[in-house]
């Protein structure tokens, strides 16, 4: 109670206090009810961003299906192949066994009599072509049998990526010479994590002898062929984006281009296995992310997500 | 030359017969759709208030009764009927009855929307924020509450009457009907109207007066020395009771304005000590406390005298041989000499005389010897 002042006082007593002018419920009122539009509107927004984001969030979820049936797809794939290498591998091996038997057994044939010199030149020539086209087999069979997951010959190390990717590109030296390709690597921030250096290898050496062969196997203009190889750091490990600027692939290229025996080169002696082995390591060995975009201006461009692993 | 500053506000109120069953078509009026009544146990017997009640469910209002109040109303009066207004889901608080139970009424309201204790509030324009919807039907001729922005609680703790004036205090609607009055007996009708006599002549006198206030002090004064004698012999008068209902509703205009003095004061004080009747009091206290006052006022008593002389043909005197007279004039058992106070129990309370609010627009500036002198007024 304020006595001190009498003159404060007298004023308060006439009504000329601070809280003593009139008030009037209506500003109150109406102060409430605009923050009650202002809070039913924010809440009206908001349920309409929650279904916006259930709707990405959904099609997240379909993508990420369709992405496990491809994998699991390709898995199954990949089994059969490599069952089949295992079990066609032993008839195989008799085969270049005789094969060569049978080389040996002609060299023995004397030529004494004349007319059949022109036989046994033949019969060298079939088994050659029978010899070289074994051979030839036994290659596609061992290319098939890496695909059998079982193999775990490659332990985790810790892994400069920059610097073992700059190791891998260098043994390809020649190659990339002969068609004056220039390849960049580039990071941000550290890239050394824990990684399979003999698997990221063949992952690399894939990628590239593909943008060789087919992303500038036309006449290439001199000094405009590039690669580009860049590392970033991701909450889940290290995003490689592998790029070049060759002639890219059409949308069915794409869409097939983690499929087993899809080749564009079948002629030329193209398995149609080296994409589908890159896409089994990464996903079923190192357990990441590969990603082939479907905007890119001119080449090609992969996203991958190399996850860390624990020690 | 700078012209002080003065303010009025006054309630709206309607005024004449039939003016309390307008509450049911107010109280639709403004929306609301259950009130709280507050009265008191007499009240609540008569027949009219039965009629007020129906013509409140007639408008299809639901109500729920706070009939706990007493003379003199407590505290803890106030947070029972506060309890009742919320768990009633009452929106307007409607008092039917005297000043004890209009003040409850505002405390109550000033519980509802501020929370806290009532004694948060004592002092001066210290009640944040408005009181819910409040509709007054005064039953007495005296108190004004239903124009004042005045509430008057007593501290059950300390034994004192807390003052609590605030704009906020000030009804909404004032529904005055002189006819309620008619059932008042001698003895309360002679006290509400000295307490009307001194509402109008210390708002008149008071530093705070304006030009406003005065014009309705005057008129206060003149309608009670013109029928408050002849009522006490004609209690069922109702022309008489109209002058004197309308002497309290301009007292109030003034008082609830221009504030009071030292009357009521040393009337809180003593009243909520010694649990007296305020208006008997005040008629007491009028004499002793003008003869202190006269000397810094002249020109107002003067005027005041003249009122007398005029009116009541007494001679020429000083305002507290006038007032000595016109209470002499009256028969009631409530004006006998006040034998429950003695020198030791006024002195106690000397502090809460000068703590109170209406001390700052007495127009003699009050000083403890001054207050401790009073006392000798009193004495029979």
């Amino acid at each position: 109670m304020t006595t001190s002042n009498p003159d404060a006082l007298r004023d308060k007593l006439m009504g000329l206090g601070k809280q003593s002018m009139r008030k009037n419920y209506y500003v109150d009122l109406r102060r409430e009810l605009d923050q009650r539009i202002e809070a039913e509107e924010a809440l009206k927004k908001l349920n309409e961003n929650l279904e916006n984001l259930v709707a990405t969030r959904t099609q997240a979820l379909l993508d990420l299906e369709k992405q496990l049936i491809q994998s699991e797809k390709l898995a199954a794939l990949g089994g059969l192949v490599a069952g089949i290498s295992h079990e066609v591998n032993t008839p195989l091996g008799i085969s270049v066994t005789m094969a060569s038997h049978l080389k040996g057994l002609t060299d023995r044939l004397d030529c004494q009599v004349p007319e059949q010199e022109a036989l046994i030149e033949e019969l060298k020539e079939a088994i050659w072509i029978l010899e070289t086209n074994l051979m030839r087999s036994v290659e596609i069979m061992d290319s098939f049998r890496r695909l059998a997951l079982d193999q775990n010959d490659d332990y985790p190390h810790t892994l400069d990526y920059m610097d073992y990717t700059k190791g891998i590109i260098k043994s390809l030296t020649p190659e990339l010479k002969k068609r004056q390709i220039d390849v960049s690597i580039t990071c941000e921030g550290p890239c050394v994590q824990l990684g399979y250096p003999g698997l990221w290898s063949q992952i690399v050496v894939n990628l590239v002898k593909n943008s060789i062969l087919h992303g500038f196997d036309k006449s290439s203009i001199e000094g405009f062929n590039r690669i580009c190889i860049h590392f970033e750091n991701h909450k889940q490990g290290l995003l490689c984006r592998y790029s070049d600027n060759g002639s890219g692939m059409t949308e069915a290229v794409r869409k097939a281009v983690f499929d087993p025996f899809y080749t564009t080169r079948r002629g030329n002696g193209g398995t149609g296995l080296g994409m589908f082995i890159v896409h089994q390591i990464i996903t079923d060995r190192i357990k990441g992310t590969i990603q082939v975009a479907d905007n890119a201006p001119s080449g090609v461009v992969f996203t991958l997500l190399l996850p860390k692993i624990a020690p | 030359m700078s012209i002080p500053l003065s303010k009025f506000i006054a309630p709206e109120f309607i005024y004449g017969t039939g003016a309390a069953k307008i509450a049911g078509q107010y109280a639709q009026n403004i929306g609301v759709s259950r009130i709280l009544v507050v009265t008191d146990k007499n009240i609540s017997a008569y027949s009219w208030f039965k009629e007020i009640l129906a013509s409140i469910a007639s408008h299809k209002i639901h109500y729920t009764c706070f009939e706990d109040v007493t003379e003199n109303p407590k505290d803890y009066e106030c947070v029972a009927g506060a309890s009742l207004y919320t768990h009633s889901k009452s929106q307007l608080i409607l008092a039917i009855g005297g000043g004890s139970v209009m003040d409850c009424a505002k405390a109550i309201g000033i519980l509802v929307t501020n929370g806290g204790e009532i004694s948060d509030y004592e002092g001066v324009d210290e009640i944040g924020f408005s009181i819910p919807p409040l509709v007054c039907i005064p039953t007495t001729a005296g108190s004004a509450a239903d124009i004042s922005q005045f509430a008057i609680i007593t501290n059950s703790h300390k034994a004192y009457k807390m003052a609590i004036v605030s704009k906020t205090l000030v009804p909404d609607l004032a529904l005055i009907d002189p006819a309620l009055t008619l059932t008042v007996s001698r003895e309360i009708t002679i006290d509400t109207g000295l307490d009307v006599l001194a509402h109008a002549i210390e708002s008149y006198v008071s530093n705070a007066a304006s030009s406003f206030t005065r014009l309705h002090a005057l008129e206060a004064v003149d309608k009670v020395l013109l029928s408050l004698l002849k009522l006490q012999d004609h209690l069922d008068d109702l022309h008489l009771r109209d002058q004197l209902m309308q002497a309290s509703l301009q007292a109030g205009l003034s008082f609830s304005n221009a504030s009071l003095g030292l009357i009521h004061a040393i009337a809180h004080a003593l009243g909520g000590r010694y649990n007296l009747i305020h208006g008997a009091l005040n008629g007491m206290l009028l004499p002793a406390v003008c003869a202190y006052n006269a000397p810094w006022a002249p020109e107002s008593y003067q005027v005041i005298c003249q009122r007398f002389e005029a009116l009541l043909n007494y001679p020429r005197a000083s305002i507290d041989l006038h007032l000595k007279r016109f209470i002499d004039q009256m028969r009631s058992d409530n004006l006998k000499p006040i034998t429950a106070v003695n020198r030791e129990g006024y002195q106690a309370l000397i502090p809460y005389i000068l703590k109170d609010p209406c001390i700052a627009t007495n127009p003699r500036p009050v000083q403890e010897e001054d207050v401790r002198q009073i006392y000798d007024y009193l004495k029979p």
